[in-house]
């Protein structure tokens, strides 16, 4: 056993391990789909090596050294913990529109994800981007409103570096969003319908500004924006979506009308209403649980090594002068 | 005919260049003159060294000020403000190195023409004005920046102590570092300031994650930046790991104190050219 153990810590299992992580993590780079098995198999073996390294060599346990190589082990635990509990999403809200976790599409759920995503919710309320000239991206500024303590809305406005945090969910602006347009179907027989339709991302792509639905009954609409304030590249401006001028442009039976807000168009089984125009939000959902532990014990094992760095390099001797040689054993 | 505006503090970065263009120049020389015994030349050329670096120092110092209040950002951005900030700052920690190592102060005939080659290259980069992104406006990119120059200029000293190892196995220019401690104590020396890399780099590496957290929602994503930064930290864990397991000798060590250092510098201002991920850098 204590053998076994000796082989598995030695030092050739370790590079071996650092040359297939190495080569794992080069690969993955190319493929990212391969990632997992081509990182996590030489992270496995690394984290078996380091833990019997520090079982059988007395000095990977003392001082900055231990600190380092223990919690170096633990970070690799709890990061796997981690990915097993990872929840990564994305999801585009109209303003005025609630968080559902049906409207979430999820991009990486891990098997241990304690799935507390219905139980958060947020109302997405105005949004502004600011623009510096040559359509640079500056400061995004996305009011959201939050349950309070009362049962009441309490706003909070995130953006940039400011993600909003609900029962550990961490949901981050991103530069996609765009203009949404209300509209409301109003059939000849039956009840109104009012929704949004998302306009593909704005200004990334002003020069499509299109979308096409069929209206319960109804013919198929494509519906073009247009936004009636020129883009001036070459000037600072702010995207507010609640008032940019816009009308919309709809297409249907063979025919092309022209609505302004609150105008509408008579088409088969209904008429087709342009309320008006306001924004969607994209969002980036992260849960991590691990997160807060995995900064505390990776500050803890780089100050382990400086520590380490500390009592054995710099405050010993330094070499000053060939004579003075024997002073400096390798 | 249209005129072509220059950055006013240009002029400040170019003196500083050509300074440290005369600091590599003389290093070499008094480092040459020492074979040929001109004690007094040497002497001469040599102790022009640290004035010419510390004004050169000034020099760019004073043109990265001067840029800084008049676009409002710091030079975090394109290639010449991270090549202007970095061959201030990696001439700094050597400059730093030189006056309190003494050991260190030979190596400048290796270093200065490592850090020519920049200077170099900053005379060919486009000096254009800068956008900064807001998600650069966090407290925690100034300590990912500072660890990073910290750790490049720890391994820019390890790679000067490991050039003369390396110079000095031919027998002309072993005279040359003749008055410098042995190989082993140099090789001490230059593991000592890779392990100081290695701690700078490991709280790079955290910075780096705790900005990408929050600027863009994950903390690693294998970027091609992220990539080959870890692919350095790994490379340099396992240069360190070889040398306490196997006791490999001076050159060799030299030899992975240069491979790890090429890899940095790659990492550094290589892979901003074809990385097209957020965490681009400096392009």
């Amino acid at each position: 056993m204590t053998r076994a153990l000796a082989s598995l810590a030695s030092a050739r299992v370790m590079l071996a391990g650092f040359a297939l992580l190495a080569a794992g993590t080069f690969a993955a780079h190319d493929d990212p789909a391969a990632s997992a098995s081509l990182i996590v198999a030489p992270l496995c073996l690394l984290a078996a090596n380091l833990g019997a390294a520090i079982v059988t060599n007395r000095r990977l346990r003392r001082g900055g050294l231990g600190v380092f190589h223990v919690a170096l082990l633990t970070l690799m635990i709890v990061a796997a913990v981690g990915r097993l509990c990872r929840f990564e999403g994305r999801v585009e809200l109209t303003q005025g529109q609630s968080l559902r976790e049906a409207a979430v599409e999820v991009t990486t759920r891990g098997p241990l994800h304690p799935d507390g995503l219905s139980a958060v919710t947020f109302v997405q309320g105005p949004f502004s981007v600011d623009y510096a000239p040559g359509v640079r991206r500056a400061h995004t500024y996305s009011e959201v409103g939050v349950v309070d303590g009362d049962g009441g809305l309490a706003t909070r406005t995130v953006g940039d570096d400011m993600p909003l945090v609900l029962g550990g969910y961490r949901f981050y602006t991103t530069h996609n969003k765009g203009l949404a347009p209300i509209v409301t179907w109003l059939p000849d027989r039956g009840t109104p319908q009012t929704g949004s339709l998302h306009m593909p991302s704005y200004p990334l792509f002003d020069w499509k500004q299109e979308n096409r639905f069929t209206p319960p009954g109804g013919p198929e609409v494509r519906v073009f924006l247009r936004v009636d304030r020129p883009l001036d590249e070459l000037a600072a401006w702010r995207l507010d979506p609640q008032t940019t001028p816009t009308a919309l442009i709809v297409h249907a039976e063979g025919r092309r009308s022209e609505l302004v807000p609150g105008g509408s168009v008579r088409l088969t089984a209904g008429n087709l209403r342009f309320e008006r125009s306001t924004g969607w939000m994209g969002y980036r959902i992260f849960f991590d649980p691990t997160l807060p532990w995995l900064f505390v014990l990776a500050t803890v094992a780089a100050t382990g090594l400086a520590w380490h760095l500390w009592r054995r390099a710099v405050a010993g001797p330094l070499p000053a002068r060939r004579r003075r040689m024997e002073e400096f054993p390798a | 005919m249209r005129a072509i505006i220059q950055p006013p503090e240009l002029a400040w970065i170019w003196c500083g260049v050509a300074l440290y263009g005369l600091a590599a120049t003389f290093a070499v020389l008094a480092a040459a003159r020492s074979t040929l015994g001109a004690s007094t030349a040497h002497a001469g050329t040599g102790r022009a060294v640290p004035g010419l670096l510390a004004a050169a120092l000034i020099c760019i110092g004073t043109g990265i000020g001067w840029r800084w209040q008049r676009i409002g950002h710091g030079p975090f951005l394109n290639m010449f403000e991270v090549l202007a900030s970095s061959l201030w700052s990696l001439g700094l920690i050597y400059g730093i190195a030189y006056w309190r190592v003494p050991a260190v102060r030979r190596t400048a005939a290796v270093v200065l023409p490592v850090l020519m080659v920049m200077a170099c290259w900053l005379l060919v980069s486009n000096p254009a004005d800068t956008h900064l992104p807001p998600t650069y406006e966090t407290p925690v990119l100034w300590f990912h920046v500072l660890l990073g120059k910290a750790f490049l200029g720890c391994a820019l000293v390890a790679l000067g102590i490991a050039g003369v190892i390396l110079v000095r196995a031919r027998p002309r220019p072993a005279a040359w570092f003749a008055r410098m401690p042995g190989d082993a104590a140099l090789d001490l020396l230059a593991w000592r300031f890779m392990l100081g890399a290695l701690t700078c780099e490991s709280f790079m590496l955290i910075a780096g994650a705790v900005w990408a957290q929050d600027a863009w929602g994950r903390y690693w994503a294998w970027d091609p930046l992220e990539t080959w930064a870890f692919l350095t930290w790994l490379a340099l864990a396992a240069a360190v790991h070889v040398r306490v397991s196997w006791r490999i000798g001076p050159r060799i060590g030299a030899l992975f104190i240069v491979g790890v250092f090429v890899l940095a510098f790659l990492t550094f201002f290589g892979v901003p050219f074809f990385a097209t991920a957020p965490h681009k850098g400096a392009v």
